[in-house]
């Protein structure tokens, strides 16, 4: 945990496939303070997903899930990063409501929508994805087991979650591969 | 922006969908006191609301909440006594604006690199040698310019060419700054005749070059020397009077119209640069001005030209970096589509190749891995 980091704004998408992959206490241990929040927009969508999936914990039933309503000028920033993103009248609206939360409260937005980091980015707004928090659980939580880390993203893609990775060793030898991590 | 403009924009947006507050309360369950209230900007509405009205309207919801371009808004206070415009054209300026800007501010379109000395011309002299001068620049010799739409992009002008109806306004102009980025942009009728298309994208060329797009102060004076610059940079002195040349044993109105369509102008253009040129007379002038030709008076001459700029056009580096910015995926396929009025589909959308950037970005800002 690193308590001295900005608090976390979680969006619907790393919410229930890290909860669908039985990964979601990750969330809980690495979030600065044990805390992550959920806008009212991102927890409407969680509930959607609870019809459709089975697994996906309900935020309510979690203490360290602070579910929160936007104010008036985060629901402004709120639209406009929806014009920006575009789509249909519900598309988008929990990404969007994560980044307006996170710039207003200066909070650390968790996304994984690639045009929504792209709008966090545009704003200054520090974005994080679900890769990002299986890394620094493995830098953490893990003491660096490759092991654990591979098991939660193939977790991950097995509820069908969009990774830039075919499985979880192909993570780690992309990471080599390109030096983003040193060899043993 | 605020909600007093967010409103003006829903009734700018009603009254040119042709729709009632009646109609559009039906359409979203309200009241129609709901609208009035919206359109004053005493009412909130939710975003889902924004979005389905916004949709109803036919405009983007960019167009309604993003502030506006501040440009546009200049152009808009001024008095049209010399730029013709109408309601629609005012909207498109600002919606296109608003568009570029977002480009600009996502780093997807460059910054234009315009001469801050270049001033609008005192004579039609100096006109000409301006246009020379650009002509020049744009590696353009002396023969026509065959993508004018291009060509205004190498100098960081931007087209939007609706259908705003055939006696619409021609066009307009204003310029686009962020984030220390700048670009112009240009709105003109893609329902007015080819030539006419041309020489107006010509002449907001001339407005952005010459640093006042859009210059409320500009006054006719001005606009006949920024014409004069569009005439020599469509039809140069030495392309016109070669081509001119070589068809000697051909009648003056069959030369004029193998000029006119080599250099694509309008009829009208095409014999007032003749006449500049002192290629023709006065009285010759007068006489093929009052004898406008006919479709097939070109055809009979098996001359044809490309229907240039017709609506709905973009500048093609524009639909470019919106379609980069797709594949990059900082834009997503919706707000792709709406950034390119609808000229594509989501099925025409590009292969998305895999986002290795976010890989990198999952290594990036661990400290324990840093240590």
């Amino acid at each position: 945990m690193t308590d001295s980091a900005a608090a976390w704004v979680v969006d619907t998408s790393m919410y229930t496939h890290l909860s669908r992959a039985g990964y979601l206490n990750l969330l809980h241990q690495l979030a600065p303070g044990g805390i992550v929040i959920v806008p009212t927009e991102v927890d409407a969508e969680i509930q959607n997903g609870r019809n459709k999936y089975s697994g996906i914990v309900d935020p309510a039933a979690l203490p360290w899930v602070k579910r929160t309503v936007l104010t008036e000028d985060e629901e402004w920033t709120q639209l406009q990063v929806k014009a920006a993103l575009g789509g249909g009248p519900l598309e988008h609206l929990g990404e969007c409501a994560v980044i307006a939360c996170a710039l207003h409260r200066g909070h650390v937005a968790l996304l994984d929508e690639r045009a929504a980091i792209t709008q966090a980015d545009l704003r200054g707004v520090q974005a994080r994805d679900t890769l990002w928090v299986v890394i620094e659980a493995y830098a953490t939580i893990y003491g660096e087991n490759r092991d654990q880390a591979i098991a939660v993203v193939d977790a991950l893609l097995a509820t069908n979650m969009y990774l830039p990775i075919e499985n979880g060793m192909s993570l780690f030898a992309h990471a080599y591969e390109k030096g983003l991590l040193p060899r043993d | 922006m605020d909600k007093t403009l967010l409103g003006q924009r829903l009734a700018e947006a009603r009254e040119l969908a042709g729709m009632t507050q009646d109609a559009v309360a039906k359409e979203l369950k309200l009241d129609r006191a709901a609208i009035s209230l919206l359109e004053r900007g005493d009412r909130n509405l939710r975003v889902p609301e924004l979005v389905t009205l916004a949709g109803l309207l036919g405009r983007p919801l960019s167009f309604f909440v993003e502030p506006p371009v501040q440009a546009a808004v200049n152009r808009r206070a001024a008095p049209h006594a010399e730029h013709d415009s109408t309601l629609r054209l005012d909207v498109e300026v600002d919606q296109f604006a608003g568009d570029v800007r977002t480009m600009l501010e996502m780093g997807l379109l460059a910054s234009a690199d315009r001469s801050p000395s270049a001033r609008t011309p005192r004579t039609h002299v100096e006109a000409e040698r301006a246009a020379t001068k650009f002509r020049r620049e744009a590696k353009l010799g002396e023969g026509p310019v065959g993508d004018l739409g291009q060509v205004c992009e190498m100098f960081g002008l931007y087209t939007w060419a609706p259908a705003l109806g055939r006696s619409g306004p021609d066009g307009a102009c204003v310029e686009v700054e962020a984030h220390g980025r700048v670009a112009a942009v240009t709105v003109i009728n893609g329902d007015a005749d080819s030539g006419r298309r041309r020489m107006t994208l010509a002449h907001e060329l001339g407005h952005w070059l010459f640093g006042d797009a859009y210059d409320a102060q500009a006054g006719l004076d001005a606009e006949k020397r920024i014409d004069s610059f569009a005439i020599h940079f469509l039809g140069p002195r030495s392309g016109v009077t070669r081509v001119w040349r070589e068809h000697s044993e051909r009648s003056t109105r069959d030369r004029a119209l193998i000029v006119g369509v080599e250099f694509r102008l309008s009829w009208t253009a095409m014999i007032g640069q003749l006449r500049n040129l002192d290629l023709i007379t006065h009285k010759e002038r007068e006489r093929l001005a009052s004898d406008e030709p006919k479709r097939g008076d070109y055809l009979r001459l098996g001359l044809s030209w490309p229907d240039e700029l017709a609506a709905p056009y973009l500048s093609p580096v524009y639909v470019a970096a919106c379609l980069n910015g797709y594949t990059a995926g900082d834009l997503t396929a919706a707000r792709t589509i709406e950034l390119l009025h609808g000229l594509i589909t989501t099925n025409d959308l590009p292969h998305r190749p895999d986002d290795k950037l976010r890989l990198r970005r999952a290594f990036e800002g661990h400290e324990a891995l840093t240590r």
